[in-house]
This record gives structure tokens, C-alpha cells and sequence, in this order.
């Protein structure tokens, strides 16, 4: 929730982040349904809450937009098969398209899609699963390694233009996602990074026709907790890579952390941002304080 | 040789004693210990025993199988290991 400079809240909006029933089937496997983190790659499900995330911030591409999915609806079937392999796949109803419609003269002259909305939508508007999961090897007790995918279709509802008439539209577009991550302690050394790209094919309507668009991001990070003392260190860099140069961003962060508790801290990292239109958003070097704390 | 068949025949009969219960604690209690060390940094701090009760280690644990995809003896490893160090 955000509270403005005026202390009004006003167009913020409350969000359940995830819920779901579990039930354990067997040693080896958990039934999870309903809404729930994407299990794509490592940040979304297992290290975006502010206390386990060593930045105040996602890394590029990982937020509303970004390559990375965010959470998903289904049903998911995870654990672990061995003390060094566990895994998840699921069913979900799958992202939705932003489209950008441009019309004209009581025409549709462009159609865009401007981003794929990765977060987990209660309805389904194509009746098309998408499918998707994750595999994570553990070659020695602390290294983790894992591989991610996810298949399936992007649907999305617009109002096009034709004759001077408005037109419901619904269109499809095949959609696929595969990842990396790493994870590897050493010492009070943690080092940790990921790489997840997104494709999504063209769709024609009439005559218009969207390009085939691309979502690539990656981040590696390394972080050093000083021996018995309460003080951590943080170096990130991340590169975002969309079909629109607005959203681009290259980023270096370097924060330093005050561990109260090990589960309360306070954060101060400043982010050098670079974008190559200098107007754009993505492109403001940015200083964040936080306070986390969780259960 | 009576000796050795006498035995084997109470073995396959014998109920598991008090002594045995604890031994098999005792191994998953240094399993546990182990798991716990190393598993639960790869994401997040280390959260030590006395932090939680025993209930509240019950419900974490198997909220923790979720999250990080260990099997069930695994977690009843690390719960036992928990459970057993929070006094």
C-alpha cells in the first residue's frame, strides 16, 4: 500500500500477494492450489520478502512487466525428491497481454503489445493452461543450481476500431519463459544470480500484425556478512533487456545492512540506473532506506 | 550355533525399546542439525531454535517444506533438531 507525500492513499490498492491450500500427498511431493508465487527462478518465490532480500529493491525485470512471472493461479505439485533435488510444475491460467491500440480516423492503425502481465489472474480468457515449473540440483549441501520454464498462451481483451465502430477483441499469443539461477554460499560470502528471458510470438488481427518480443533480464549479486558483527554488504548488477527502450535499465546497487535481529534490519543502497533515454524513468540514479522486518 | 539362531529369532521379534527410540532421535537430531545449517542460509539468516516453541517450529518447518522443496524426513529431521534445542 502507498501512502502519498499528502498522507492520502488515494488510487492505492490493497493486494492479496498469494493463498493457497496445501496438502501433503507423500514424503516426496505437496499439492499447492490456488494463487500463488511463480516458481520461476529463485528471487519471486524464495528471496523477494524485504527481510530474506539483502537490496530494498527487485533486481531489473523482476517487478510488475519485468521477464521474470510473478505469481500464477493452478495448481502446482512441489518438494523434493532426494535431499539434493527438488522441483516444482504447474497449471495456471496463465499472463495476460497489455495491448496498446492506436486508432485513427475511426481505423486501427497499430496495434502493440506493450507488456505481459505475469501476475496471477482469477480468470482465464482463452481456456488455455499454461504450463510451467522448476528443477533445483543441490551438487554440494550449499550450491544450488535450477532451471525454470514455462509454456503456454498470452490472451488479452481490447477494443479495436473498424468503419467507426468499436469491436470486443480477444487474441492469443504463444508464450514461452526459461531460466537459470545459482546460488552459491561461501563462507560469510553469499554469491547468487539469475537469467530469465521471455518470448512471446506475433498475433494478427485483420491486417495488423504485432512483432514476435523479447523480456530478457539477468542479475548476479554477491554479499558479505562481517564475522559476529551485526553490518552486511551488497553488490548487485542487473540488466533488463524489452521490446521498448522506456523500460530498458541497466543497474548497479550497492547497499549496506544493519542487522537488529536476524529477521529486522535497516537498508541503505544507492542504485546507479542507466537507460539511454535520459528522460525515462528507468535512467533516475535512486537512494532507498528501508526498514524490514519478518516472521 | 544355537546361540547365534537364538538371537537372530529374538531380533525378528523384538519390539522396539525406549533405548531404540532415542538412538533413532539422536540420528535425526545430528541429521537435523546439519540440514538446518546448511539448507535454511541459501535464501535467508539463520534462525536459531530458541527464537520459536515447539509449535511454532511444527507449523515453520512444513511451511519451509513448501518453500524450499525438502522431503518429509528431511523436515523431520530439522524439526526434531529444532524442537530439541529451543529450551
Amino acid at each position: 500500500m502507498t501512502v502519498h507525500e499528502d498522507g492520502t492513499s488515494e488510487g492505492a490498492s490493497v493486494v492479496l500477494e498469494y493463498l493457497t491450500i496445501d496438502v501433503i500427498v507423500n514424503d516426496y511431493a505437496m499439492i499447492v492450489a490456488g494463487k500463488f508465487l511463480s516458481p520461476i527462478g529463485q528471487f519471486r518465490q524464495n528471496l523477494h520478502p524485504s527481510w530474506i532480500n539483502k537490496l530494498p529493491s527487485a533486481p531489473p525485470g523482476f517487478g510488475h512487466g519485468g521477464a521474470a512471472p510473478v505469481s500464477e493461479t493452478g495448481v502446482q505439485l512441489r518438494g523434493g525428491l532426494t535431499s539434493s533435488i527438488n522441483y516444482a510444475v504447474y497449471v495456471g491460467n496463465g499472463p495476460e497481454m497489455d495491448i496498446e491500440v492506436e486508432n485513427e480516423d475511426g481505423e486501427t492503425e497499430e496495434l502493440e503489445v506493450h507488456d505481459v502481465e505475469n501476475e496471477a489472474f482469477g480468470n482465464d480468457l482463452n481456456n488455455s493452461k499454461t504450463l510451467g515449473g522448476r528443477i533445483g540440483w543441490l551438487p554440494l549441501p550449499k550450491i544450488e543450481i535450477g532451471a525454470s520454464f514455462m509454456v503456454g498462451e498470452a490472451d488479452a481483451e481490447f477494443e479495436m476500431e473498424s468503419g467507426g465502430e468499436h469491436q470486443e477483441q480477444m487474441e492469443s499469443a504463444d508464450i514461452t519463459v526459461y531460466g537459470i539461477d545459482v546460488v552459491v554460499p561461501f563462507r560469510n560470502f553469499v554469491f547468487r544470480g539469475e537469467y530469465i528471458k521471455q518470448e512471446l510470438d506475433s498475433f494478427e488481427v485483420g491486417e495488423l500484425k504485432t512483432l514476435d518480443t523479447e523480456w530478457e533480464t539477468f542479475y548476479l549479486q554477491g554479499s558479505y556478512r562481517f564475522g559476529g558483527q551485526p553490518w552486511e554488504l551488497v553488490l548487485r548488477y542487473g540488466d533488463f533487456d524489452s521490446p521498448h527502450m522506456d523500460d530498458d535499465q541497466e543497474q548497479w546497487a550497492f547497499g549496506v545492512n544493519y542487522l537488529i535481529q536476524e529477521n529486522a534490519q535497516v537498508k541503505i543502497a544507492y542504485e546507479s540506473n542507466k537507460n539511454d533515454d535520459k528522460t525515462s524513468l528507468a535512467d533516475r540514479d535512486q537512494t532507498i532506506i528501508q526498514l524490514a522486518y519478518g516472521f | 550355533m544355537k546361540i547365534v539362531l537364538m538371537t537372530l529369532l529374538m531380533s525378528m521379534f523384538a519390539v522396539p525399546t525406549f533405548a531404540d527410540e532415542s538412538q533413532e532421535r539422536q540420528q535425526q537430531f545430528v541429521s537435523g542439525a546439519k540440514k538446518w545449517a546448511t539448507n535454511c542460509t541459501r535464501c535467508h539468516n539463520l534462525r536459531v531454535a530458541t527464537e520459536f516453541s515447539d509449535n511454532q517450529w511444527r507449523a515453520i518447518t512444513f511451511h519451509m517444506r513448501l518453500r524450499a522443496g525438502f522431503t518429509g524426513q528431511d523436515t523431520r529431521d530439522m524439526l526434531i533438531f529444532l524442537q530439541d534445542s529451543n529450551n
